[in-house]
């Protein structure tokens, strides 16, 4: 069906499109991607698609991360302040009106963060929040925010995952009410929900002027949820929608050729990686041997898959991290295509090819990447046997000790922080596949302090141990390729998130 | 003949406790349900905690006698990601099933019917040939190709028709072709070799023998019995119809009820999966019953039997 899907694409993009429709003079911007936005609230989601729009286009944080140097910026509160390792007080800009007329006090940000911390109000990702205590009010415009145990990036969660929510906003019945009760300070005004398939914001004419977002350029944004690449593709192309992302690679080129569209292929924060499973298994592991895990890392020549298969927007990395992350580095043990070198070292540890190693990867990513994989280490004799799985039932493979090789992606919930990612990884979880005691202390002790000289110190550790014993290959950073209408002023940022409150129609 | 109808509404019900049943255990023991929920970017802890949220601590037999109260009772259950009750969301997305599968199946019957009493009139004639021709594209050809084909031509090329979604009659064109050609070669196929036999029988010779209008001979004597064999596969695929289609549906980003299912089993939905599972079955047992109903109407032998 895909190869079929394939050559169907090209022949979608080698007839002749009509012209796109002046979406420009209705001056509205109109998206399309996979996922359903499943509820209209920032915080019963589980796509990124809902997220973005609900979370930044109606909502606002209280802190603005700048996208383009990862700078904190005052968004509702106009300053904050480390009262000691975890307590958090910020001071609230005096202004600011949700869409119903009501300004924004004290009440609204302690309800949403005592809301969003109560673990019985079950919002999606514990994780995001379960480091928050709770939060309460100085005065009308000042709240503390308390924090169970020291926790680092706390203002990258804050600048970017918690829209703050009118009080009362979830109700008695712990459900936001779409009729008329989806209020927020942001920059577009909810208008629309239709579940699992639209949504629709317009433009928010009382927003506050020196937000650092930005005043709303365009009168009216709506999404649509298109499963099927093809027909995003079409939608695209007979301008029934001027936006789509993650093209597949091959889709991407021809479409470039086309006049009055833009493609461009994007590098991400999320990492593509190899694990390694450093656990004894039932018959055995070879790979407790770290000449197999080297000879593996030798065996793939990671920069030809990037420019032949992963495409544009794509690094071969050797960190295990994103470079801009903190706690991230780069000056580590490099190890580059050498199969001779690869077959020295498995011959040196006794291999005879007898062992078919299982190595699994995520069923939602190009199977062309992991099948390139095991080409290269069935090159040097190493056979695999590969199966795509859904996440969930990968991470039980992996949880169950019954795979050796695991290819996965990160995307660090777009946190410029190593501890989104590591911590997820190598803290002793049933997800952890090296079980090293000494990284996961060191992991854990960078997440209980905010001396950054301190963290920075760990991870350091942390970052080398996992790539001088070889419990992680890096592979290379995902692309995200995006595609859209020439006269569209969009501009892509590495956390995948696709900030249509910068997005306008050029004159 | 009442009897016959209570007989087989009765064994309807078990059918669809039956389906439930397998049903539940296969969502339940295919993935781990609280790894679903939790989602691509979840960690250990956040697993742990959506398990006990959602009670999947709980064994799988007193979770399935505590759904099965509840739906006894018509209560259907909220669904995990649209935090919802599921006859909601299963209410909204049946129209747009309902208007495709409806429109799909008389389009097929439209075609299917006069194409097979054509070709069974004119057995191996280049009419015949044309017909089963048509018949072995339709069949031979996957329903999303034909999909893509017909979007490359009538939304891409020649800006006819929208691409995706189902908010006005214009967004049914396409699905609704493209579904009933998936349905036309088995039922022309059907009617043709019904046509075919019945043409052949003594009473059709002793009818023409009467010397009544060949028109006459065809609809009101040959026709009744050669759609007699039509009837319970045209239910059958009425029934894959108002299911959904997955495929369809899916292609052209319709909210329909074939996509919901797709949604929710990617998503370990349970309750909505149950729900959709449950209205399936419920409609297929209701049409095999027609079907079987009109059978008997149609020949009286069936319900004397």
């Amino acid at each position: 069906m895909k190869l079929l899907g394939k050559v169907l694409s090209v022949a979608l993009l080698s007839v002749s499109a009509t012209a796109a429709l002046a979406q420009q003079e209705a001056n509205k911007l109109r998206w399309a991607s996979t996922q359903a936005i499943t509820a209209p609230d920032p915080y019963y989601n589980f796509h990124r698609e809902a997220m973005l729009l609900n979370g930044q286009l109606v909502w606002d944080t209280l802190v603005y991360r700048n996208p383009n140097d990862g700078t904190y910026e005052p968004l509702l509160a106009t300053e904050w302040e480390w009262k000691d390792d975890t307590t958090l007080q910020f001071k609230l800009r005096q202004d600011v009106k949700f869409h119903d007329g009501k300004p924004l006090t004290s009440a609204d940000v302690v309800y949403t963060y005592n809301y969003i911390a109560n673990p019985d109000n079950k919002i999606n990702v514990q994780s995001n929040v379960n480091w928050i205590d709770r939060a309460e009010a100085q005065d009308d415009y000042t709240v503390t925010l308390h924090l169970k145990a020291p926790f680092p990036p706390a203002l990258e969660y804050i600048s970017t995952l918690h829209a703050i929510l009118p009080e009362g906003f979830y109700g008695e019945a712990q459900a936001a009410n779409v009729d008329g009760g989806l209020i927020g300070t942001g920059p577009y005004v909810f208008a629309e929900f239709v579940p699992g398939s639209s949504m629709k914001v317009t433009k928010f004419d009382g927003y506050f002027a020196d937000s650092p977002k930005g005043l709303p350029k365009l009168d009216e944004i709506e999404f649509r949820t298109i499963p099927e690449a093809s027909t995003q593709l079409a939608e695209l192309m007979s301008g029934g929608v001027d936006w789509i992302w993650y093209v597949p690679s091959d889709q991407a080129a021809p479409l470039a050729n086309r006049d009055g569209l833009v493609v461009d292929p994007a590098e991400t924060m999320r990492i593509t990686f190899l694990s390694y499973n450093m656990r004894e298994m039932e018959g055995g592991n070879p790979l407790t041997d770290k000449r197999v895990r080297e000879a593996i890392a030798y065996a793939i020549d990671r920069e030809t898959i990037v420019s032949r298969i992963v495409g544009a927007g794509s690094t071969a990395i050797d960190a295990p991290c994103f470079r801009t992350q903190f706690g991230c580095r780069d000056d580590l043990t490099k190890r580059g295509y050498d199969p001779e070198k690869a077959k020295a070292l498995l011959a040196e540890a006794g291999w005879d090819g007898s062992v078919t190693l299982s190595l699994v990867g995520n069923a939602i990513r190009d199977r062309a990447w992991i099948e390139a994989v095991a080409g290269y280490l069935a090159a040097v004799g190493i056979n695999t046997d590969v199966q795509l799985l859904q996440w969930a039932a990968l991470q039980e493979r992996v949880a169950g000790n019954t795979v050796h090789l695991s290819m996965a992606d990160w995307g660090s919930y777009g946190v410029n922080d190593v501890s989104a990612l590591l911590n997820n990884f190598f803290t002793l979880t049933p997800d952890d596949m090296a079980r090293d005691q000494e990284l996961s202390d060191a992991l854990i002790a960078a997440t209980k302090t905010v001396d950054q000289d301190a963290r920075k110190k760990s991870y350091d550790f942390a970052v080398s141990r996992i790539v001088d014993e070889l419990y992680w290959q890096p592979m290379w950073t995902n692309p995200a390729t995006y595609a859209y209408d020439a006269d569209l002023a969009f501009t892509p940022f590495p956390d995948e998130n696709p900030r249509f409150f910068l997005v306008g129609w050029n004159d | 003949m009442l009897a016959y109808v209570l007989k087989r509404l009765g064994l309807g019900i078990l059918v669809m406790l039956a389906v439930s049943t397998i049903v539940f255990t296969l969502t339940n023991v295919a993935a781990d349900p609280a790894r679903t929920i939790a989602g691509e970017g979840a960690t250990a802890a956040d697993v742990e905690a959506a398990r006990i949220a959602y009670g999947f601590d709980r064994p799988i037999p007193v979770r399935y006698a505590e759904w099965l109260a509840n739906v006894a009772q018509g209560d259907l259950g909220t669904s995990y990601r649209q935090r919802r009750p599921v006859a909601d969301v299963v209410a909204e997305r049946l129209p747009v099933t309902l208007a495709l599968g409806l429109a799909a199946f008389a389009l097929a019957l439209a075609l299917s019917l006069p194409l097979g009493l054509l070709a069974g009139l004119r057995e191996n004639t280049w009419v015949d040939r044309l017909a089963l021709v048509f018949a072995l594209v339709g069949q031979a050809m996957p329903t999303f190709w034909f999909a893509l084909l017909g979007m490359v031509i009538f939304v891409v090329k020649l800006g006819w028709l929208p691409a995706s979604g189902s908010d006005t009659w214009r967004h049914f064109v396409l699905p609704s072709v493209v579904l009933a050609y998936y349905a036309t070669p088995t039922l022309m196929r059907l009617t043709r070799a019904g046509v075919i036999e019945v043409m052949k029988s003594d009473y059709i010779r002793t009818a023409r023998a009467k010397g009544l209008r060949p028109g006459k001979v065809v609809l009101k004597h040959a026709m009744r019995n050669a759609i007699l064999p039509l009837v319970s596969v045209a239910a059958v695929q009425l029934g894959f119809m108002l299911g959904g289609s997955i495929v369809v549906e899916t292609i052209f980003a319709m909210r329909g009820l074939g996509y919901l299912a797709w949604e929710s089993i990617t998503f370990s939905d349970l309750p909505v999966i149950q729900a959709v599972v449950l209205l399936i079955a419920g409609i297929y047992v209701l049409l095999t019953l027609g079907a079987d109903i009109l059978n008997a109407w149609l020949d009286p032998r069936l319900r004397m039997g």
